[in-house]
């Protein structure tokens, strides 16, 4: 049985060793954690967008300090929650700007009850609301073993082979479930981004 | 020759899993780093991840965007070559498999993922209720609206979940988007925030109330994993709530 490797082990290396673009992927990767992680202290959208791209800019910097005896997402999570608290502290010294009341617990806790940011477009809204929509009709409209196993991957975090033996079949087999179940679901959000103008990167 | 990545082979390396030899994996993620369609790939498909993950992190049209900011910003940086620190994460590398697997994940996953290791094709179903926004009202936590869905559907925010329950004798009624095997008895939680013209065929709509104080913000999940706790302990078919509307009976009322 071939050992599984870490994407992001991985790519961190692949960065370290010269290769710009490998940290392009963790940033996709990331990115949405990231800022929303910073929104809670920043509270802005624009200056969260700001402080997640100084995020990732100051963790490429320091990439090389980065030994792997914690998983990347942690050390970019430190990462992010300094940026962040010093932009908020930054933006004290202006006594213009109300002071915002960050939550820091400590944790990423998901928290749905969040109010968005006045700052969300009822565009933006819109738009969010129709991905929501499309992914899960996407959902709905999957055969049954390949939602499942997409499923069990996203949501449970389980590994392929603990997929293999809950749903009883190969390892090949949950690996092409769920690549067809994500691209079911993304052949249909295309759709949606491409209409709305999305870009190529 | 082409190199070019297929897309499955995006979608297995954004998972970590590979099934190639070691070496291979290195080669295969920078060969998707330095591929415009292979980028893209892994970006949406990273995307509905977290989509289905959580309620919270929706898709924004500006992620594409972002990335390439961020890209054209570290092009302008010095290269970094720190070849010590990558010896240094190959020697603590599988160590940190065992801790990266728990890590991953919220720690409520592994519980549940050993106990449907111990299941024996159990189908499971469960995907994030994504919420809604009507009238400026803000999204409530799905664990929240699992509690107010009481209120016999929608009012505001909240989705209405709706159990598929198949039973052993076989109740065409239970059975929700595919048929399941009838020698198993399974629950099924499935979130839907559409309007009733969503509702699967042959699946009764009702409404769940956890039981006890299950749901907190910090697990969204919370309801489902009841839900799979309970299958995972003795494949019995109650849910550890209380079921507005069983299936036998007629449809609940939604609005």
């Amino acid at each position: 049985m071939e050992p599984t490797a870490d994407s992001d082990a991985l790519l961190v290396q692949q960065v370290q060793a010269g290769h710009q673009k490998s940290f392009d992927l963790l940033v996709a990767k990331y990115q949405r954690r990231i800022y929303r992680l910073v929104l809670r202290f920043v509270r802005d959208p624009a200056k969260a967008e700001d402080v997640a791209q100084e995020t990732f800019l100051r963790a490429y910097r320091a990439i090389g300090q980065f030994r792997g005896d914690s998983q990347f997402y942690t050390w970019l999570y430190r990462i992010a929650v300094n940026t962040a608290k010093k932009a908020v502290a930054d933006e004290r010294k202006d006594p213009t700007v109300s002071e915002g009341d960050a939550v820091d617990d400590g944790e990423e806790t998901f928290r749905p009850t969040e109010r968005l940011s006045s700052s969300e477009t009822p565009e933006s809204m819109l738009v969010s609301k129709e991905i929501a929509r499309t992914v899960n009709e996407a959902m709905d409209d999957l055969p049954e073993d390949l939602r499942t196993a997409i499923t069990l991957r996203e949501i449970e975090g389980m590994s392929y082979e603990d997929i293999a033996n809950a749903m009883q079949c190969p390892i090949g087999t949950v690996r092409s479930r769920i690549f067809r179940a994500r691209e079911a679901i993304a052949e249909r959000l295309r759709a949606v981004i491409e209409h709305k103008g999305g870009k190529r990167w | 020759m082409s190199t070019s990545v297929t897309r499955e082979q995006v979608s297995a390396a954004l998972d970590g899993e590979w099934a190639e030899p070691q070496g291979v994996a290195a080669a295969r993620l920078r060969a998707i780093a330095g591929d415009e369609q292979a980028r893209a790939d892994w970006l949406l498909y990273a995307q509905i991840g977290d989509l289905l993950r959580s309620a919270d992190l929706q898709l924004r049209s500006a992620d594409a965007a972002f990335v390439a900011r961020v890209s054209a910003a570290i092009e302008q940086e010095p290269v970094v070559i720190a070849p010590a620190a990558a010896r240094q994460i190959d020697a603590g590398r599988e160590a940190l498999a065992q801790v990266a697997a728990a890590h991953r994940r919220p720690h409520w996953s592994t519980r549940i993922a050993a106990g449907m290791a111990a299941v024996a094709g159990v189908a499971v179903m469960a995907w994030v209720a994504l919420p809604t926004l009507r009238d400026g009202v803000p999204a409530t936590a799905p664990a929240q609206m699992a509690m107010v869905g009481n209120a016999g559907g929608p009012s505001g925010a909240a989705p209405v979940l709706k159990p598929v329950v198949a039973q052993q004798s076989g109740n065409p009624a239970g059975v929700g988007p595919a048929a399941l095997p009838q020698s198993q008895q399974v629950a099924l939680v499935q979130a839907d925030l559409q309007v009733p013209a969503a509702v699967q065929p042959g699946a009764q709509p009702a409404t769940l109330t956890p039981r006890g104080a299950v749901a907190s913000s910090d697990l969204p999940m919370a309801e489902f994993l009841l839900a799979h706790q309970q299958m995972a302990g003795g494949m019995m078919p109650v849910v550890p709530a209380v079921l507005r509307q069983p299936l036998a009976q007629a449809p609940a009322s939604r609005p």
